[in-house]
């Protein structure tokens, strides 16, 4: 689709000439973003066992959609979780972090955005911006621990009989959120299977509404911790699987006492990948310029290929 | 809060008075505005009478301090040192009056987490570091820390602008002298099958001897031992406890409730540093006083720091043997390094002397007490079949 | 207003990371591998069985004094060892031992492999550092009850060191190293060696310091773990047990030929220069990290070329080098000196190499690591250095997370 359609009327200056890919390989959904020029597609599909497989996947996806071939793509750039061992021998490939991709991606559709708190499955970043070049200034990670990650809520979904995706919702009932004051998951699991007993003696209807919203401000509470050791600049940009949670959203924005970018047409599960192709179109920009300086200098001092798969 | 147990209803007003004149001293320290310096240390390597013969106010610094302080440490070291250490910092760092009043800290290598702590408490106020050597029977290593002690004697004089004499500081052993004889003899009297006092009302008690001027120490003691000494002797098969480990600090008393107030049993003796441990030696009178101090100090019942590890785990079992207790409480702070990476030693040393002994890891943290409990009570049962049945074989907790 | 693409525009984003140089062969790695690789000075307790000086342990900055002895310290294999038999040995630590659980693993394998081998062992003697990192110093005292003999060396707590007391404190070492001297082989060292051991030394160190100065022209050519290769063969936190590869003339031999390679190997100029300080050797998987996002570790603090006093007696020299050693925070925890005294160290390093970031490693569950990280984090957050801390098992893989952080920190600073 055109990019006026996620972002209206401002100038797109993320488009490359040749198409370009950005595949965000996470542990469960692999995004993968085409751009070119001024259009751009992207595709999400579950990680598959095999990471190339996943990845050779969303590449034809993309490309169908884009109606181009795989041989029109001049540059991929891989990020996600884990180790990105993808091969490309007929493609240029690149592995950035999805630190520095999360970042672009979020600048290339919030030009403002100086603040990311990026919440996944497996961990939670902070990360701050430089809104003149969507720059990594500095960025915080809780990887160690599960509070504050989605897989905390999933825990918290489970033992209340919800569907993740439900959860958010359901906490959007509550009346008292239930203090939930354990730090840890396994503990704060306990406190709640209780909560959830206590709950059914009293035949409280509300009690499930209230204790998913106390989980939600349980895993807000870190976040803002995680968020206070970069503090909090707007334009706060919410990312990450977690951020289709309209629970932790309105609870996040409590606790933050800060507003986030309102969501644009593209899901902001797809930054990463976004930013990844934003890359990949930079490195064929440079590696384009570099490959017309090595022919012009002749006696190439090295004879191997410039660009390297 | 000192610790009361209902039927001691007698003995517990001179205790109770002692704890007010504690509370009362803490708080002249921090109003004090004589001119006078005042002067805080962490360690029992640190010579008191030295301090003393400067003329210079000066107190312990081992409050446990509440989870905010231990928080608030905890920004500096992150979270493997001790609870001790951290709250020791967070005094520091969170401005605690009592801390804040001081104009120097004198710390000692003892162990490297009081070395490593020194180097930040010096962002707060002025720090010196000492010296002390492990080996205690290697001459060079005595005239080491003697030097050390003259280099301790000139920073002082620096500090306070006074002269230190040589009569000012065999004037002050003395004293300290007759402070350690008597504070032994008032841990002694819980050798009595029914102790006039409780473990708890020990410590809280051995608090005036780091609060307070020695000379009111002094006379407050003297007449506290002969109250006590005085308590009528009484049946009792109270389960005798020693407690042994790392530090416990001013106003950890959560063990202590739970092992003398919910459990019943009575904590006769320590070998930890803020129990009587640090008063079981003399400091010679005569010769160079400075050198008196070296090799007492050198010489008293050791920190676990010290080499070797034996000499430590050897003198709790004797101090034991010599209380007659029924069995060993070890309990070291998560993160001592000596005392935790020394559990074998201590634990196989007091089995090998025939005394069940039990190890618990303990924090500042309020959360574990059920399971501390449970641990507990049932090395009190072992320890209360045992005396019932002395002839039959028990595993040891 | 339209869309369109502005390419000047997009040519002046940033990009992560630049383009690393094509890889250049360097005779003299291939030397020093060939040279490490036949050293034979793993079989430690075969020369203990025939009977050479062998103990465990070892003490920071007086290397030279072993190797002026004839005295080989078994430490480095020991460790080596125990990351290969890492769970057992940790298991047999916490089980038998008793050490708590939360101690660092590098001390409780250590420990536990001390304990399986106790009856296997040729080397039945220890020689301990008291100033060492506490949980290593305490361990040691347990080692006196699985049949080994510990000798402990004194240490002096220099903090804010008072210059007015240097000959005093150099003569505390100096009586510690003739005492040690005793407890090793029975005599006084030779000072005509020891002189001739320090020389040998100061060459070689020059020679290193060279090396390093040239890395900053292209940190490519010799790499950071090529580095560490090199220290082995001489340096004290590696070389403990080698004697320059049991050939010195060679192992000289071939420094001079890296210098010369170095200084005619083409400039590098698009990599991201970074300091690396802190303990735990950089492992292999996160050296690798670093190269893959066009970042290269010009400096370091374990590694440092330090020179050895030639104007005094070598006994005092090394007793010099161990007061300085503490003073100036070198040698890490292990000198048992000041952890603030190294910021200030790191500082001049990084003037001198014009590192863009400081990554700060350390040991998990180590209480100096704890400490040190915190106040080195804040000291450099202070000055706008960018500041990544990275707390690693020495005994387990680094995770993916951490390996990402490491990329994204450099990324950050291209």
């Amino acid at each position: 689709m055109k990019i006026s359609e996620i972002i209206g009327e401002r100038t797109w200056k993320f488009g490359p000439e040749q198409p370009t890919l950005g595949l965000d390989l996470g542990s469960r959904a692999s995004k993968g973003v085409l751009l070119h020029r001024d259009q751009i597609y992207a595709v999400q599909i579950p990680t598959g066992y095999y990471m190339q497989e996943t990845a050779d996947e969303l590449l034809a996806k993309l490309t169908e959609k884009a109606g181009l071939n795989r041989s029109d793509i001049v540059f991929i750039v891989g990020t996600g979780y884990g180790r990105i061992t993808l091969k490309y021998d007929d493609i240029a490939y690149k592995v950035v972090t999805e630190i520095t991709c999360h970042a672009m991606g979020s600048h290339a559709l919030y030009p403002n955005a100086r603040t990311i708190i990026d919440i996944g499955g497996q961990d939670s970043k902070a990360i701050k911006i430089d809104p003149t070049t969507g720059k990594v200034i500095e960025f915080v990670m809780n990887d160690k621990c599960a509070a504050g990650t989605g897989r905390f809520l999933e825990k918290a979904a489970q033992l209340l009989d919800l569907d993740l995706h439900d959860l958010g919702d359901f906490s959007l009932k509550a009346t008292a959120p239930s203090p939930i004051s354990s730090q840890c998951v396994v503990f704060a699991e306990s406190e709640m299977i209780s909560l959830r007993a206590r709950g059914q003696r009293e035949k409280d209807n509300n009690s499930l509404a209230n204790i998913a919203a106390g989980i939600h401000y349980s895993s807000a509470r870190r976040v803002k911790n995680l968020l206070g050791r970069v503090g909090i600049e707007s334009d706060l940009v919410f990312s990450g699987g977690v951020s289709n949670n309209p629970g932790m959203w309105k609870v996040l924005e409590d606790v933050l006492e800060a507003k986030f970018a309102p969501p644009t047409k593209l899901d902001m599960i797809f930054a990463g990948a976004l930013g990844a192709a934003v890359f990949a179109g930079r490195y064929s920009v440079s590696a384009g310029q570099r490959h017309k300086a090595s022919h012009t200098h002749a006696a190439a001092a090295h004879g191997e290929p410039v660009l390297q798969a | 809060m000192p610790h009361q147990l209902n039927n001691h209803r007698n003995e517990s007003n001179p205790l109770d008075a002692l704890q007010a004149v504690i509370a009362r001293e803490q708080k002249a320290f921090i109003n004090e505005k004589t001119g006078r310096k005042k002067i805080g240390y962490l360690c029992n390597y640190a010579p008191l009478e030295l301090f003393s013969a400067a003329g210079v106010r000066h107190i312990r610094l081992f409050k446990a301090g509440d989870p905010h302080t231990v928080n608030l440490g905890e920004r500096f070291t992150q979270s493997v040192f001790c609870d001790f250490s951290k709250s020791c910092l967070g005094g520091f760092s969170g401005g605690d009056p009592l801390y804040k009043a001081i104009d120097k800290v004198y710390t000692v290598h003892t162990c490297n987490t009081v070395k490593r702590i020194t180097e930040i408490i010096d962002q707060f106020v002025p720090v010196k570091l000492l010296s002390l050597p492990k080996l205690r029977d290697l001459p060079s290593s005595r005239h080491f820390y003697y030097k050390e002690l003259v280099d301790l004697k000139n920073d002082l004089e620096k500090l306070t602008g006074n002269i230190i004499t040589e009569e000012a500081i065999h004037e002050k052993i003395v004293l300290y002298n007759k402070l350690r004889q008597v504070l032994k003899k008032i841990s002694e009297l819980r050798k009595w099958a029914h102790p006039p006092i409780t473990g708890g009302q020990y410590l809280d008690l051995v608090k005036a001897y780091y609060y307070l001027e020695p000379e009111q120490a002094l006379k407050l003691y003297e007449r506290l031992y002969t109250k006590l000494a005085e308590t009528p002797v009484r049946r009792g098969d109270f389960l005798r406890i020693m407690v042994a480990g790392s530090i416990v600090a001013d106003d950890d008393r959560r063990l202590l409730d739970l092992v003398e107030g919910e459990l019943g049993a009575r904590v006769v003796v320590e070998a930890h540093c803020t129990g009587v441990r640090p008063f079981l030696h003399t400091v010679s009178e005569s010769g160079d006083p400075l050198r008196a101090l070296a090799h007492g100090y050198l010489d008293q019942a050791p920190c676990a720091k010290m080499k070797p590890l034996s000499d430590s785990s050897e003198n709790a079992g004797k101090l034991a043997l010599d209380y007659n207790v029924d069995g060993v409480l070890y309990v070291y702070l998560k993160f001592c390094v000596c005392y935790g990476i020394g559990t074998k030693e201590f634990i196989t040393h007091f089995q090998k002397l025939g005394l069940p002994a039990l190890e618990i890891s303990s924090d500042y943290s309020q959360s574990d007490h059920g399971q501390l409990k449970t641990r507990i009570e049932a090395f009190i049962e072992v320890l209360n079949e045992r005396k019932e049945n002395p002839d039959e074989q028990y595993i040891s907790a | 207003m339209s869309n369109t693409l502005v390419l000047e525009e997009a040519s002046s984003l940033p990009i992560p990371t630049g383009e690393r140089p094509p890889p250049t062969k360097s005779p003299g790695l291939e030397a020093l591998l060939a040279m490490a690789q036949a050293s034979d000075f793993a079989d430690i307790e075969r020369a203990a069985g025939e009977g050479a000086t062998v103990v465990w342990g070892f003490i920071m900055g007086w290397n030279p004094l072993f190797r002026a002895l004839n005295v080989i310290s078994g430490e480095m294999g020991l460790i080596a060892d125990s990351i290969k038999f890492s769970a057992d040995a940790v298991s047999v630590a916490e089980s038998y031992f008793q050490i708590p659980v939360e101690t660092c693993t590098p001390v409780k394998a250590r420990a536990g492999l001390h304990h399986m081998r106790r009856k296997t062992t040729n080397i039945k003697r220890h020689v301990q550092f008291a100033g060492d990192c506490g949980m290593s110093d305490v361990m040691s005292e347990l080692l006196r009850k699985e049949g080994l003999e510990v000798y402990a060396v004194e240490p002096i707590s220099p903090f804010k060191f008072d210059p007015t007391r240097r000959d005093e404190f150099v003569r505390f070492y100096v009586d510690e190293i003739q005492r040690l001297s005793h407890w090793l082989v029975g005599k006084p060292v030779d000072e005509t060696i020891l002189a001739a051991e320090l020389k040998t030394r100061n060459v070689v160190a020059r020679k290193l310091d060279r090396i390093l100065e040239l890395r900053l022209r292209n940190p490519f050519h010799v790499s950071l773990a090529d580095v560490f290769l090199l220290g082995g063969g001489s340096f004290d936190y590696f070389a403990h047990d080698t004697n320059y590869f049991e050939n010195r003339r060679k192992y000289i031999a071939i420094l001079d030929q890296l210098i010369e390679e170095l200084e005619n190997v083409p400039e590098a100029d698009d990599f991201v220069p970074l300091l690396k300080v802190g303990g735990c050797p950089f492992c292999g998987e996160l050296c690798r990290v670093v190269d893959e996002a066009n970042g290269a570790i010009v400096g370091n603090n374990m590694l440092e070329p330090a020179l050895y006093r030639e104007d005094v007696s070598p006994v005092e020299s090394l007793a010099h080098f161990m007061l300085d050693q503490q003073i100036e925070g070198r040698g890490e925890d292990k000198s048992g000196g000041s952890f603030t005294a190294t910021a200030h160290h790191i500082s001049q390093q990084l003037r001198k190499t014009n590192a863009r970031g400081v990554i700060v490693t350390g040991v998990t569950n180590c209480p100096y690591t704890s400490i040190a990280q915190q106040y080195w984090h804040d000291y450099f957050k202070k000055q706008n250095i960018p500041v990544i801390v990275m707390v690693a098992d020495t005994h387990v893989k680094p995770t993916e997370e951490v390996k990402m952080r490491l990329k994204a920190f450099i990324e950050m600073l291209a």
